[in-house]
């Protein structure tokens, strides 16, 4: 049984249609790879998974059980955390006190008492331990984006959906991201990575599987997916044939 | 001792403290006067302090209170004045009847799935409007001409009235600030402030934030409903406008902007302050004035000490205890004014003054060596290191 | 039946007052994303200055005009500048055109005392002037602000989709950052926008001090109306302003022929939640409000 199982999703925004009948199968403890170019329903599979907006049509099961049209705060209970690409952390409160709040109320709950100590744990783990106690407004894109993950995983979840994690950051930044995530991995947690940058993709994702204007156009192993003729025009455009 | 230990300690003391206060301003033979200065502050306090719950905490701005508080006064009004109920059974009933109408209005308006914060905003400035109509048109409630309370009769064990007052109005507002004061050392309370920083990235994190806002809303009625229905005695002869004006909701704004947002402290600094300013204004015949001043008050606060005095006291210890004390000891010492209250007044705004003066100035003066100007961790921080203990 | 069809027509008329008084809310918290609730002071501010001067100088009433629209379009336009150097946001522009507004009460109080004003007859006679057709009586102080409400709000209309300060507009009020990217000089447009809202609150203020008494406790009187009209009818929407007077104005006048003149305010404030709960997008909107 898969961990996640979408079955022909589809969301509307007016007259767009942002996801077009998407069926996907998440196994456990694997890395999958969300690829496709700009506007194609990346970002909308992720806020639908996590229980932003619903699905106008289609069904969501996580581990065996419905989840299609449960609530965000049900699905973190389910144990389902994501990531934000535009980093979104509580800014009145400080790194420790934002992990000690999911920490709080994630997948296992746990009372306010203790929070602030259990918080140390991931700040640890994603290097934030010197910034744990300052003002957001100190932090860096790329710490941010570490307590974006740090604040996911105190949630303790069993399936992380990524959502552009690597945007912005320069290269020795990606690799360190790319090293956290690997990390994360081998801690038994299932990951859904939305991602731009192909080879980062490519290197992490046991399967990778391809939007295109909401539509699955291409989904398998990265080798096998990305030389896909109908992936390639996708992304390059009826050009990329003639090249 | 744990910080929780110590502080609920504290409300102990000060609850005793301020217990005896009408029989202390006897024995020394200051004029009543005072007795009921403070219980108005009490009013105040309790007023700010269970608005901030919502609106500091949870960050949906309410124009609201005004609705709650007038189903206070109006509920122990009319089952004294027109059913001929005992006020202390009258009294809990206010509370309940707010309670109730907070949560409708919680159950209706944050079911909705497309809620903002103006929606919420404005639908409790409605609710309160359509509340002072529906009294207006209906005799049973009150139909234009008013309800009088005097000759409700008050448990003798109270005391006479300014005494039953003082220690009434004690009572609720020690409850509202402990309630305020336990809610922001709590699960509940980080609970809220995440739903103020970012609900649905708090909602996904597994925040209940409907049960919650429904909490923090209930609180609020609760509270406002109850210090209303002590108010009743102290009106006397309950009018819609008098009770259904913008009064309530512009000064609890008002005294828990100025005070903080978002801290149980903040209203509680607040509600001092402003009553007091207000109060000295009005006896020196200042009466418009009086709001003029106010409303700049509010412009400025919100825009230069955004969060609020209270936290600028607390990092500037030494120099409000100096300056205050310092102040007021000036004016008692040289007789400067002659009331208490004044010299109060005065030590307060020589102390608020200070208080203005902005980060930049301050840390250079007093040579601090702050990277960024900023004045040390957010005002969480302590309670977050002490909830470990 | 004849009082109701009375009460019917007055309140459609009155609905363009509404109206008139509801743009200024309208459009820069559609616009501009301020609530601004100092607007409800412009109003009444602007009813004072024209009795004032009306009575000081003994002019015609509507002459004051002349002076008093430029007058609040600068000040609105002095309030954007303020607002932008500042840098306000949503929630600290409900507070801090709060205290403006209380400023301003307080300064009409000082100034003009808590006592009811009227322009006198010999002044103003439009007051008791009205235009009959068949047996119902069209007040001429409404029939005025409802002619003018109307002028403006198909020209707004038109102004905000074919002109290109319109068109600048409507960009900053969908995504400021990318009209500035696309180099519209968003602080003119807000600036300018400000001040022409400015300058609607004070026509309306014009047609109040010629149409009834004054008193300080006036503005407060007014939130339901507007709120009710600025949500109904659309943020920064002004045909749909226009309608929503109209519907707000009619049912308030109804309600006052059928039950009573305290109905009134009660039926409003009812169309005001009803609308928030259910439709707060407006009527004629399709886009949703935020």
């Amino acid at each position: 049984m898969s961990l996640l199982e979408i079955r022909g999703v589809t969301k509307r925004f007016g007259g767009v249609v942002a996801l077009d009948g998407v069926d996907i199968e998440i196994e456990e403890g694997e890395i999958l790879g969300l690829v496709g170019p700009n506007g194609s329903g990346k970002s909308t599979l992720i806020n639908v998974l996590s229980g932003f907006y619903p699905a106008d049509r289609g069904r969501i099961f996580f581990a065996g059980e419905e989840a299609t049209e449960a609530p965000a705060h049900h699905l973190a209970a389910l144990g389902i955390a994501r990531t934000f690409q535009i980093p979104r952390p509580f800014d009145t409160m400080t790194p420790r006190e934002n992990i000690a709040v999911s920490y709080m109320f994630g997948h296992s709950r746990h009372s306010l008492a203790g929070a602030r100590d259990a918080a140390q744990e991931w700040l640890d783990f994603t290097g934030l331990g010197g910034v744990a106690d300052v003002g957001i407004g100190e932090l860096t894109l790329h710490q941010l984006k570490f307590l974006e993950l740090a604040r996911a995983l105190a949630t303790q979840p069993s399936l992380l959906l990524l959502d552009e994690v690597l945007a912005g950051l320069n290269p020795s930044e990606i690799n360190e991201s790319v090293e956290m995530i690997r990390r994360i991995h081998s801690q038994g947690v299932t990951i859904l990575i939305v991602e731009h940058v192909v080879r980062v993709v490519m290197a992490l994702s046991d399967r990778v599987v391809v939007l295109d204007q909401g539509a699955v156009i291409s989904q398998g192993e990265p080798e096998q997916v990305m030389s896909d003729p109908a992936v390639v025009t996708a992304y390059l455009g009826d050009r990329g044939r003639s090249a | 001792m744990s910080s929780r230990a110590r502080a609920l300690l504290g409300f102990l003391v000060a609850g005793l403290l301020l217990a005896f206060i009408p029989e202390l301003t006897e024995a020394i033979d200051l004029p009543r006067f005072y007795v009921i200065f403070l219980f108005t502050v009490f009013f105040w306090v309790a007023q700010a302090s269970s608005w901030n719950v919502l609106t500091g905490y949870s960050g949906y701005f309410s124009f609201g209170q005004g609705a709650w508080y007038g189903i206070g006064v109006y509920t122990v009004a009319v089952l004294t004045g027109k059913h001929g109920w005992s006020f202390v059974t009258a009294l809990p009933v206010a509370g309940l009847f707010a309670l109730v109408a907070g949560l409708l209005l919680g159950v209706v308006v944050f079911r909705l799935r497309r809620l903002t914060g103006e929606i919420f905003a404005l639908t409790t400035l409605a609710i309160a409007f359509v509340l002072a109509s529906l009294a207006r048109i209906s005799p049973a409630i009150d139909g234009g001409t008013g309800t009088f309370m005097t000759g409700t009769p008050l448990p003798s064990f109270l005391g006479e009235f300014t005494t039953a007052m003082y220690r009434l109005t004690l009572v609720v507002m020690l409850l509202t600030v402990l309630a305020s004061y336990l809610t922001h050392d709590s699960r509940l309370g980080w609970g809220l402030f995440s739903i103020r920083d970012d609900e649905p990235v708090a909602g996904g994190l597994g925040v209940p934030v409907f049960r919650y806002k429904m909490v923090a809303l209930g609180i609020n009625a609760f509270f406002a409903g109850l210090m209303g229905g002590v108010w009743a005695l102290q009106l006397g002869f309950v009018t819609i406008d008098d009770v259904f004006n913008i009064r309530v909701p512009l000064f609890v704004i008002l005294m828990t902007v100025l005070g903080g947002l978002g801290h149980w402290m903040g209203p509680v600094v607040g509600a001092v302050i402003i009553y007091t300013l207000s109060d000295r204004l009005n006896s020196a015949g200042l009466t418009d004035v009086n709001q003029i001043i106010i409303g700049s008050l509010l412009v400025v606060l919100a825009l230069a000490v955004k969060e609020g005095l209270y936290v600028r006291l607390r990092d500037r210890w030494v120099t409000t205890l100096v300056t205050f004390v310092g102040v007021m000891a000036i004016t008692t010492v040289f007789d400067i004014t002659r009331s208490l209250i004044s010299d109060f007044a005065i030590s307060m705004v020589a102390t608020v003054l200070m208080m203005l003066i902005p980060k930049g100035v301050w840390d250079r003066v007093r040579g601090r060596d702050r990277p960024d100007g900023g004045e040390g961790p957010p005002v969480g921080m302590e309670t977050m290191a002490e909830a470990g203990k | 039946m004849d009082l109701l069809a009375q009460g019917l027509v007055t309140g459609v008329l009155i609905g363009g007052l509404y109206a008139l008084m509801s743009l200024g809310v309208s459009l820069s918290w559609g616009a501009l994303k301020i609530i601004n609730l100092a607007h409800f002071s412009f109003i009444l501010l602007s009813a004072y200055l024209v009795y004032q001067l009306t009575v000081s100088f003994e002019v015609d009433p509507l002459l004051t005009m002349v002076v008093v629209l430029p007058l609040f379009f600068v000040v609105g336009s002095l309030m954007q500048i303020f607002f932008h150097i500042v840098n306000i946001d949503e929630f600290k522009s409900l507070i801090v055109t709060f205290g403006i507004f209380i400023i301003l009460q307080s300064l009409m109080q000082t100034i003009w005392s808590a006592d009811f004003r009227r322009i006198g007859s010999g002044l103003n006679s439009y007051e008791s002037g009205s235009i009959f057709i068949g047996g119902i009586a069209l007040p001429l102080p409404s029939m005025m602000a409802f002619i003018a409400a109307l002028i403006i709000a198909i020209g707004m209309s038109l102004l905000l989709s074919r002109s290109y300060f319109g068109k600048a507009v409507r960009a900053v009020a969908q995504d400021e950052e990318m009209a500035r990217a696309f180099g519209v000089d968003t602080n003119r447009v807000a600036v300018i926008l400000s001040g022409l809202s400015a300058a609607f609150s004070a026509l309306a203020g014009v047609f109040i001090a010629v149409g009834q008494t004054i008193f300080p406790g006036l503005a407060v009187s007014w939130f339901g109306v507007v709120f009710s009209v600025v949500i109904l009818g659309g943020l920064g929407h002004t045909v749909g302003a226009l309608t929503a007077g109209v519907i707000v104005g009619s049912a308030a006048g109804a309600a006052a022929v059928l039950w009573g003149p305290l109905a009134a305010p009660l039926v409003t404030f009812l169309i005001l939640i009803a609308a928030l709960l259910f439709r707060p997008q407006g009527l004629l909107t399709s886009r949703s409000v935020a």
